[in-house]
C-alpha cells in the first residue's frame, strides 16, 4: 500500500536526496506503524520530534493504512531542548 | 537599584514638562518592570473610561530590568496604553535594539501625556532630554524618518516612530523601531500619532548595575552555550525564521485561510520558509543579544515586485496570505514591507483584509464601496489595500478602522475574527482549543504573545499536548498567562525564555527565570514569589478592564468559532467549547462566575 511521509523545517534533511518537496511517496508493506517509518529514514523519536498522523498525534505503534500521511519536524527550533532537558535529568540522576 | 535603574521619566507634551521620577524597590520588585510597571501607573494614574485618542490616555513605553543585560534575548521593551482598536488596555511588545538603548539613556520607562500641540519628536541622550519639531518628518515613512533623525542627532542612536499610518490615526497602526521591529498590536501607533509624537529618538551608555555580577554573567554565558550547541544541531527558527510554520499549521488544520472558513491551504508550499529561503533571503538577523537570529533579511528585486526589508515571519505569512488565500510569496513579502514603512500591525491589516474579502465575496459589502471586486486570492488588491488602508484613502478609510467596525458598518460583525476587537493571529482555535481559551481571556484582546500555548499544543515545547482536547486547558492557560506576563515584565523575548528559563514541562516552574532575575535585581524571588507577581500583573490588568466597562460579556469568541465546526482536516467537526473551559479558568483563577476576582485573590496577590 501507499503511504506518504512529510518533513518540515530542518527535517527535510532526512528526505531521499532526490527529493524536490517536502513530502514524498512510499509503497510500504501491511502492517508497517508509525514508528517503522520514521526508524526509515532515521528521524529522531523522542521529545524533540513531533510526529503526526493525518495531522493528529498517532502513538508509534499505530498502524498506517493505504493514503495515510505521516509528517515530522522538530520541536519548536530543533532539538533545542537537549541540553537543558539533559542538564535537568543528569540533576535529578545525582540527587 | 540593580537591574532596574528606579527612574522614570516622564514627558508633558502639552506643557513641554519634562519630569524624572524614582520608583521605590517594593513596587518595582512587586510588578517586576515592564508591562506590570506599565500597568501599575495606569491603573493608578489614569481613568479607564478615558478615549483612547484623547490627551488624557498615557502612552509608556516600558523596558524590564534584565533589558540591556547579558542575558540573552534580554532586548525587549513593551508599549502600554488603552488602545483605541479594543478599548481595552494593551501592551505590545518589540525587540530589537532600540529597547536596549532606550534602557541605556538610565530611565526604565517613558511615560507621554497629553497632545503636542504640532508634530514633535523627543531627543533623549541621558540627562539631556529634548522635545524637537517634527514637521519636517510628518508624513514620511518609517526607514526615511529613522535616517533622517539619526542623521541629526547622533549616528549611534535608535528610533522608534509611526509611519502615516499612525499619524492617520489607523486603529491597526504600529509603533515601528530599527525600521523593521514592531510593537505592532492594537493600535499603539494611532495613540502616538494623537499625541503628535512622530519618533523617540535614544542614546545612552548607562548600563544596569546587578545585584550578583558574577552570577550573572556565568548563567548567561551557560545559556547562551546552550543555544549557541542546540543552534548547532540545526535550528529551525535559524534556518527559516518563524516562515517554517505554515506547513506545519496546515498539517495540523489550524492555518488560518480564507478568513478562518477553513484551515487548510492549497497554495501552502508556495509560502514556506524553504521556499523564502530560496528565492528570497539575504540573511538571518538577531536582535541584540539573540543567539537565535530569528529576524529575515529579504530582497524581492527580480520578482514580480519590487522592494527589500525584513520578513515574513508566520504571522505575516497566514495574515497577508492564506487568511486572503494568497499564495505568492513575493506579494506577501512585498505587502510586509509595505506594513513596516507605512507602521501597520501586518496581523490586523491582513485579517482585516480576509474579512473584507469575505464580505464582498458574499454580497455583504457593495462593489461600488470598495472600488473593485474584490475577491479572496488577488494578490496585488492586498497590496494595494495596505496601501490606501495607511493613509484612510477611499475604502482604505473602512478598512483603517480594523475588521470588527468594518463587518459592524455593514450589519454584520460575524464575519470578524476577532476577540475584544482585536484580530486572531495565526492559529485557529477549533483546531488548538488553549488557544481559544487564552484569545477569549487575554486582557488585550486574541493575542497569542499573552500566553502561547501553542508552543505545546503545535511545537511540542516544552512537550506535545493533544491540541483537541479541552482538558486541563484552563490550568494551563492560567500558566502560561502568569508565566508570558513575567517574560514582558522582564524585557525578554519568549521565544528562548520559554525553553531555556523554565523546568521542561509544561507546568512551566520558572527555575532558572528566578535564578537570573535575582542575580541581576537582587530582589530575592524564588518561583512561587516570581509566578505570584505574574499573576499580580494579570489581576490589575483585569482590573483595569473591569474599570473600563468590559465583562463576562467580551471574554468571547467570535460565533464561527464557537457555532461553525471546521469543515476539513484534522480539526474537521471541531469548534471551541468555551464555556466550559472558561467556567473552570475563573475557577482557578479566583475569580467569580463573573471573572471578576474575588476579595481573597486580591488580598494574596497585595491588590487591595
Amino acid at each position: 500500500m501507499r503511504v506518504r511521509l512529510r518533513l518540515f523545517a530542518t527535517y527535510r534533511q532526512y528526505l531521499p536526496s532526490k527529493a524536490e518537496a517536502s513530502t514524498i511517496e512510499l509503497e510500504v508493506q501491511e502492517g508497517t506503524c508509525v514508528g517503522d517509518l520514521i526508524s526509515m529514514f532515521d528521524i529522531p523519536q523522542g521529545a524533540e520530534s513531533v510526529i503526526l498522523l493525518n495531522g493528529i498525534t498517532p502513538s508509534l505503534s499505530d498502524r498506517v493504512k493505504e493514503g495515510d500521511i505521516v509528517s515530522a519536524f522538530p520541536a519548536m527550533a530543533g532539538g533545542m531542548l537537549h541540553s537543558h532537558r539533559n542538564e535537568t535529568e543528569n540533576k535529578e540522576k545525582s540527587k | 537599584m540593580n537591574g532596574w535603574h528606579g527612574r522614570i521619566l516622564r514627558i508633558n507634551l502639552n506643557q513641554e514638562k519634562i519630569s524624572i521620577e524614582e520608583i521605590d524597590s517594593q513596587t518595582a520588585a512587586a510588578f517586576i518592570g515592564g508591562r506590570g510597571w506599565a500597568i501599575k501607573y495606569l491603573y493608578d494614574e489614569m481613568d479607564p473610561m478615558v478615549n483612547p485618542l484623547s490627551p488624557n490616555n498615557m502612552l509608556i513605553f516600558a523596558t524590564g530590568p534584565l533589558t540591556a543585560t547579558p542575558a540573552p534575548t534580554g532586548n525587549r521593551y513593551m508599549v502600554v496604553t488603552k488602545s483605541p482598536l479594543t478599548e481595552a488596555l494593551t501592551n505590545s511588545n518589540s525587540g530589537g535594539f532600540f529597547p536596549t538603548e532606550m534602557k541605556r539613556t538610565g530611565y526604565d520607562m517613558f511615560i507621554f501625556e497629553g497632545r503636542a500641540e504640532r508634530p514633535v519628536y523627543v531627543w533623549i541622550n541621558e540627562n539631556h532630554v529634548e522635545i524637537r519639531s517634527a514637521d519636517h518628518v510628518w508624513g514620511k515613512t518609517v526607514p526615511e524618518t529613522e535616517d533622517i533623525l539619526i542623521a541629526e542627532t547622533d549616528p549611534r542612536a535608535k528610533v522608534a516612530s509611526i509611519g502615516p499610518a499612525g499619524e492617520n490615526l489607523v486603529k491597526v497602526a504600529s509603533i515601528m523601531n530599527d525600521k523593521h521591529r514592531a510593537a505592532g498590536r492594537s493600535g499603539v501607533g494611532a495613540v502616538m500619532g494623537s499625541k503628535n509624537l512622530k519618533a523617540v529618538v535614544v542614546r545612552g551608555s548607562l548600563d544596569p548595575s546587578f545585584a550578583y555580577p558574577g552570577e550573572m554573567r556565568d548563567i548567561s554565558k551557560q545559556i547562551n552555550r546552550e543555544v549557541g550547541d542546540d543552534v548547532k544541531k540545526g535550528s529551525s527558527l535559524r534556518e527559516y525564521g518563524t516562515a517554517y510554520v505554515p506547513p506545519v499549521t496546515n498539517e495540523m488544520g489550524i492555518l488560518p485561510t480564507l478568513n478562518f472558513q477553513t484551515g487548510v491551504f492549497e497554495g501552502v508550499e508556495n509560502i514556506n520558509g524553504h521556499a523564502l529561503n530560496e528565492k528570497y533571503l539575504i540573511r538571518a538577523k538577531p536582535c541584540y543579544r539573540c543567539p537565535i537570529a530569528c529576524g529575515r533579511e529579504t530582497d524581492i528585486n527580480g520578482s514580480e515586485y519590487e522592494g527589500s526589508g525584513e520578513g515574513p515571519e508566520y504571522e505575516t505569512i497566514a495574515a497577508l496570505g492564506s487568511a486572503c488565500g494568497v499564495d505568492n510569496l513575493a506579494a506577501i513579502t512585498k505587502a510586509n514591507y509595505l506594513c513596516n514603512e507605512l507602521g501597520l500591525d501586518t496581523i490586523s491589516a491582513g485579517m482585516t483584509i480576509a474579512c473584507a474579502m469575505e464580505m464582498s465575496e458574499k454580497g455583504l459589502i457593495p462593489e461600488d464601496d470598495i472600488g473593485f471586486s474584490l475577491k479572496f486570492g488577488d494578490a496585488d488588491a492586498v497590496i494595494n489595500l495596505v496601501q490606501v488602508m495607511a493613509r484612510r484613502e477611499g475604502f482604505g478609510d473602512l478598512l483603517a478602522e480594523g475588521s470588527y467596525r468594518l463587518a459592524e458598518k455593514y450589519g454584520h460583525p460575524e464575519y470578524a475574527v476577532t476577540a475584544k476587537r482585536l484580530e486572531f493571529p495565526g492559529y485557529d482555535p477549533r483546531g488548538s482549543k488553549g488557544m481559544g481559551l487564552l484569545y477569549a481571556t487575554s486582557n488585550i484582546g486574541a493575542s497569542h504573545m499573552a500566553g502561547d500555548l501553542a508552543y505545546a499544543e503545535v511545537f511540542g515545547v516544552p512537550e506535545k499536548l493533544d491540541p483537541l482536547t479541552t482538558e486541563n486547558k484552563a490550568a494551563l492557560i492560567k500558566r502560561f498567562e502568569d508565566a508570558f506576563a513575567i517574560i514582558d515584565a522582564a524585557g525578554l523575548c519568549v521565544f528562548l525564555s520559554v525553553r531555556y528559563l523554565f523546568e521542561p514541562d509544561v507546568n512551566l516552574w520558572p527555575r532558572r527565570l528566578t535564578q537570573i532575575m535575582n542575580h541581576a535585581t537582587g530582589a530575592g524571588y524564588d518561583e512561587e514569589s516570581l509566578l505570584l507577581a505574574g499573576e499580580r500583573i494579570f489581576n490589575l490588568e483585569k482590573l483595569f478592564l473591569l474599570k473600563a466597562g468590559f465583562s463576562k460579556n467580551d471574554d468571547t469568541l467570535p460565533p464561527r468559532m464557537l457555532n461553525e465546526p471546521m469543515n476539513a482536516g484534522p480539526a474537521e467537526g471541531q469548534v471551541v467549547e468555551l464555556e466550559e473551559m472558561l467556567t473552570e479558568f475563573y475557577a482557578l483563577r479566583g475569580w467569580d462566575e463573573n471573572g471578576v476576582p474575588k476579595h481573597e485573590k486580591l488580598s494574596e496577590l497585595g491588590l487591595l
